[in-house]
């Protein structure tokens, strides 16, 4: 007569054998036999006495509760009956854990992609000991003016280089990569040439970063002098892609520009170098420069800047002692250059002189200067939707609880422990939140990949997502998910189970809801503030691609040459220039052809001071001004308007007189009072006669940067090739119809003048221009996305928390229809309330909008922050959602008959 | 067959000590530890049931229980119990603080 005999509580569904199965069945079993006895005992005996064994099932509980597994037990029958609440409200599920699945994944992704790109420290021996030298204000020292990196001569890092006693150590590396032909010794010689990219470093290079030979060795100090052996070290990945792990590369014998170099050393692969994004695949020792960049040697210019420095602190020595050091050798050599008597002028400059020293763990990164605000900015409008969409989570857990607090009640009059019911809550909440992370994983692995792709960077370093923002942010989100489902939940099971209470919902009345009304207008503000910085982007960008450069930007192909890697000296060069003039302006479609050293916004920048004739400057000023050598024909194929004079002719050569044409600006500024036709200027200082005249004037443009205002630029023909460098090996031509058309014919034209001639590069000045631009493009269509996004979250809560209203009120809006109200008073009614809360929520963000875009003044281009029109666009935008995401469940609820309605409980 | 006043409760650990004093005579049951109790108390003290399993599982936790699977008189399977060394242990220390205190208390309440 046992009745729970084969009532097995602990075996679940599956018939699984638990641990407490084995014992729980025993239990079962021995209390059976005790009830048996009982009955025995009353159906024998004259008095029947009550079965005194009790409530069986609590016996069963506490008995089993002796045994300690219970724990587990009650956590796994929360977790199903946790899934099984979630399995029943699947929008709810699918629309929360999205959200917080959006908010992780999108934060973890930006996040590598900041630590990968900003944080990280090279893969080197103890990185926090290194140190970059940096120019603060510097005489004799090459200053650029933008922060990107300090130059020094070769004789300035021989004087310093053993004679500071806080380094260990101090290297000198080429400021760049460069591009030379590479043959390997015993390989046929095809027509094509093949090139290869090499980082000049000094002997001591490998030793400061503390890197070792993956194979064979790597540079020494010996093999940079100049009559060692010449040697090269080669880069893992180039190794294994190029040679494919070859296991006998060591010893070849590689020809870079036709010079032989015995490859002694492989690095190991996380090695590419101090600077990220650059891997070279050969490392050369300095000595070897003028091979490496065929030119005439650097190694005893003074006046040429060309190398950064970096050294190694040694242990125990402190960034600034090393700077008073560093400061202290520098006004020795100023006094071994200038002598112990330089003019009053000098004097002044080699006083205020002073070199900085920055932690050089990070490397020298275009990217990190390049992307450092961009990703930060981000970082925060991040942040914010991941905000958002905890916030959504909250409130959708909050409609969620109120709702079940019939629920609640009922189990805690039959006897529930509140703490149980909070565990359940509990245990939907972290299923939910986890289901969330997984996602989340998803989407941030996904994100990064997109990330880098945009940035550009796929290739260069491996971002694979950061555990540790991965943890963070899911632990955020766990957080969220308990803190907000528990909140309602405690709440809830803290009511007093009243006799025959059927909760209504008049009882709750408006108090409860405050807590959600303020986080949806928070939702609406923050939305608010994305959708306005990204309108203003939007608007940003746009203006930046249509501005008027001073120049043609359509229609215009760059092909990229480079006579010096063909094999050319200078003194060779003009019957070249001539010969490219001629064929170039004859190719079929070319309307016009030109050769230049550099072209407009191609990242290269090109400046010198330089002096005027009969000029003194004054004392504590420099006359700067960008340089470029060009062909014939450049003002027309760019349709730069010459202004006064003339351009460069086909008779600038050599043996007439050198001359330069310059810009309005340059005109202004320097000639304001005076003719500039006919003047002299010279590079450097003093004037150094007969310098340049200037023969004509030409419109301003901007040549390395569309946001930046123009600058004084002088113009000198490459034929006369004595500006700055004899090689310019830039084509540009200007065509009617699509510029890739012609192409061929180039690529042929070049072929028949020289084969030796390569074809390093081909761009449309458009694409150039358009990539000049990527930066702001990739910070416009992020954050674009993410205020998409914000949007979004925030209509479905609103749109969660609208039906949950709705629906507490349905009944009365039955009522009210029944007793004769229109359908659009009723929907009013309850309209009203969302109304109220994203007006709030719009009011209020407007000014945290206009304050929030401030921080973004850098990427702003013709339009200010508090632009009315963008303002009055995302106001509407963000209106429209919110109301729609209002309104259609108000609707719906009207649309019910209400009879239905008045039932509806 | 005791009426109600006479019953008194019984503390937890008061039970478990007479549990294990009614285990010295051998390896018992539950139901059969239930009803040795009863008769020894002269139906004075009556064993509350649902108390009475989560004591011995307690016991047996605790190690001073050994169990086992036996089949009983009425022959079906039932868990027996029996006293291990550690539990004899047990009870004669339970035994001692029992005198102490009963004759305390003795001492307190003064001659009726």
């Amino acid at each position: 007569m046992a009745e729970d005999e084969h009532r097995d509580l602990a075996c679940d569904g599956a018939g699984m054998t638990w641990p407490w199965n084995k014992r729980d069945r025993e239990i079962d079993e021995e209390l059976a036999y005790h009830r048996a006895m009982l009955d025995a005992e009353s159906c024998g005996g004259a008095s029947a006495k009550r079965s005194r064994l009790g409530n069986s099932t609590q016996i069963k509980e506490s008995t089993r509760a002796v045994w300690g597994w219970m724990w587990l037990e009650t956590l796994l029958q929360d977790l199903r009956f946790g899934a099984r609440q979630l399995r029943k409200r699947p929008v709810l599920v699918i629309v929360a854990a999205l959200s917080l699945a959006l908010g992780i994944g999108a934060n973890t992704a930006i996040f590598t992609v900041i630590n990968a790109v900003l944080l990280q420290a090279l893969p080197v021996r103890d990185p926090g000991r290194l140190v970059l030298f940096y120019d603060g204000i510097a005489t004799g020292v090459y200053d650029g003016g933008e922060p990107r990196g300090d130059y020094f001569t070769f004789p300035f890092w021989r004087a310093v280089d053993g004679k500071v006693s806080a380094f260990e150590d101090l290297c000198a590396f080429r400021q760049g990569i460069d591009r030379v032909t590479l043959r390997m010794e015993g390989a046929r010689e095809t027509g094509a040439r093949e090139q290869a990219k090499v980082h000049l470093v000094s002997g001591n290079y490998f030793r400061v970063f503390g890197v070792d030979a993956e194979q064979g060795r790597l540079l020494k100090p010996e093999d940079d002098r100049p009559n060692a052996a010449p040697v090269v070290v080669i880069s893992h990945d180039y190794w294994s892609s190029r040679f494919n792990s070859d296991p006998h590369i060591i010893g070849k014998t590689a020809l870079l520009n036709g010079t032989a170099f015995t490859i002694v050393g492989v690095t190991p692969r996380e090695f590419f170098g101090e600077r990220v994004g650059w891997a070279p695949a050969f490392w050369v020792p300095l000595s070897w420069e003028s091979q490496i960049l065929l030119q005439e040697s650097w190694l005893e210019a003074k006046d040429v800047y060309w190398l950064n420095m970096v050294g190694r602190l040694r242990p125990g020595a402190s960034r600034r002692q090393a700077e008073s050091e560093v400061n202290l050798r520098l006004q020795e050599y100023f006094r071994a250059r200038f002598g112990s008597h330089p003019d009053p002028v000098k004097a002044r400059e080699m006083a205020a002189a002073r070199i900085h020293l920055k932690p050089g763990g990070g490397g020298i990164s275009g990217l990190r200067f390049l992307y450092s605000e961009p990703l930060h900015v981000l970082m925060g409008a991040v942040a914010l939707v991941l905000f958002i969409a905890c916030v959504n989570v909250a409130i959708l857990f909050q409609a969620r609880a109120t709702a079940r607090t019939q629920e609640f009640l009922a189990r805690i009059s039959l006897g529930a422990s509140r703490s149980r019911i909070v565990r359940q809550v509990l245990a939907e909440t972290v299923l939910l939140s986890v289901l969330a992370g997984l996602l989340g994983v998803a989407v941030a692995w996904g994100g990064v990949k997109g990330l880098t792709a945009l940035i550009g960077m796929q290739g260069f370093v491996t971002i694979k997502p950061n555990a540790l923002v991965l943890s963070f942010t899911v632990g955020i989100s766990l957080f969220t998910g308990v803190l907000f489902g528990l909140i309602p939940a405690i709440r809830s099971s803290r009511m007093e189970p009243r006799i025959g209470a059927a909760v209504r919902s008049a009882e709750f009345g408006t108090g409860r809801f405050h807590s959600t009304r303020l986080l949806i207008a928070g939702q609406i503000a923050l939305s608010l503030v994305l959708l306005l910085g990204a309108a203003l982007l939007a608007h940003s960008l746009s203006a930046l691609q249509n501005e008027d450069l001073g120049f043609q930007r359509r229609h215009i192909l760059i092909v990229q040459t480079d006579p010096r890697l063909a094999g050319y000296k200078p003194a060779e060069l003009l019957p070249l220039y001539q010969q490219l003039d001629i064929r170039m302006n004859t190719i079929p479609g070319v309307n016009s052809a030109t050769l230049a050293r550099y072209t407009p916004v191609d990242g290269t920048s090109s400046t010198s001071n330089f002096s005027i004739e009969g000029r003194t400057r004054r004392a504590g000023t420099r006359m700067m001004m960008n340089d470029l050598d060009i062909g014939p024909h450049f003002f027309e194929t760019l349709h730069i308007p010459t202004l006064l004079g003339r351009g460069i002719l086909d008779t600038d050569v050599p043996l007439s007189t050198p001359v330069a044409v310059i810009n309005q600006t340059f005109a202004n500024k320097f000639f304001a009072k005076t003719n500039p036709i006919g003047q002299h200027i010279s590079l450097g200082e003093p004037f150094n006669a007969p310098g340049f005249e200037i023969v004509g004037v030409v419109g301003d443009s901007r040549f390395y940067d569309v946001r930046e205002k123009p600058e004084p630029m002088a113009f000198f023909s490459a034929w006369q090739g004595k500006a700055v460098s004899a090689y310019s090996g830039s084509l540009l031509f200007s065509v009617s119809g699509n510029p890739a058309n012609i192409l061929p014919a180039v690529r042929s034209t070049l072929h028949g003048i020289d084969p030796r001639l390569p074809v390093v590069g081909v761009n449309t000045l458009d694409e150039q221009i358009q990539h000049s631009l990527a930066t702001q493009k990739v910070v416009t269509e992020l954050s674009s996305l993410f205020a998409v996004l914000a949007l979004l979250l925030a209509a479905v809560g609103i749109y969660g928390s609208a039906s949950y209203l709705v629906s507490r009120r349905t009944s009365e809006m039955g009522i009210r229809m029944a007793l004769g109200a229109r359908r659009w008073d009723v929907l009013w009614m309850v309209l009203r309330e969302t109304v109220l809360v994203v007006l709030v929520g719009l009011v209020a963000g407007v000014p945290c909008a206009v304050g929030a875009t401030r921080l973004i003044q850098k990427f702003l281009f013709g339009v200010g922050s508090t632009d009315p029109l963008a303002i009055g666009f995302t106001l509407l935008l963000i209106g429209a959602a919110a109301l729609l995401a209002g309104y259609l469940p108000a609707r719906r609820a009207t649309a019910i008959d209400p009879m239905i309605a008045l039932r509806y409980e | 067959m005791a009426d109600e006043s006479s019953r008194l409760d019984l503390l937890q650990g008061t039970l478990e000590m007479m549990i294990l004093r009614t285990l010295v005579f051998g390896a018992e049951n539950g139901y059969q530890i239930a009803k040795t109790i009863e008769r020894l108390s002269e139906e004075v003290l009556q064993v509350d049931h649902s108390s009475l399993y989560p004591a011995l599982h307690r016991l047996e936790k605790k190690g001073w229980l050994a169990s086992e699977w036996k089949n009983s008189d009425t022959n079906r399977r039932a868990k027996f119990y029996s006293l291990t060394k550690p539990g004899r242990k047990q009870l004669a220390a339970e035994q001692t603080k029992w005198q102490k205190m009963s004759t305390a208390i003795s001492r307190v309440m003064g001659p009726a």
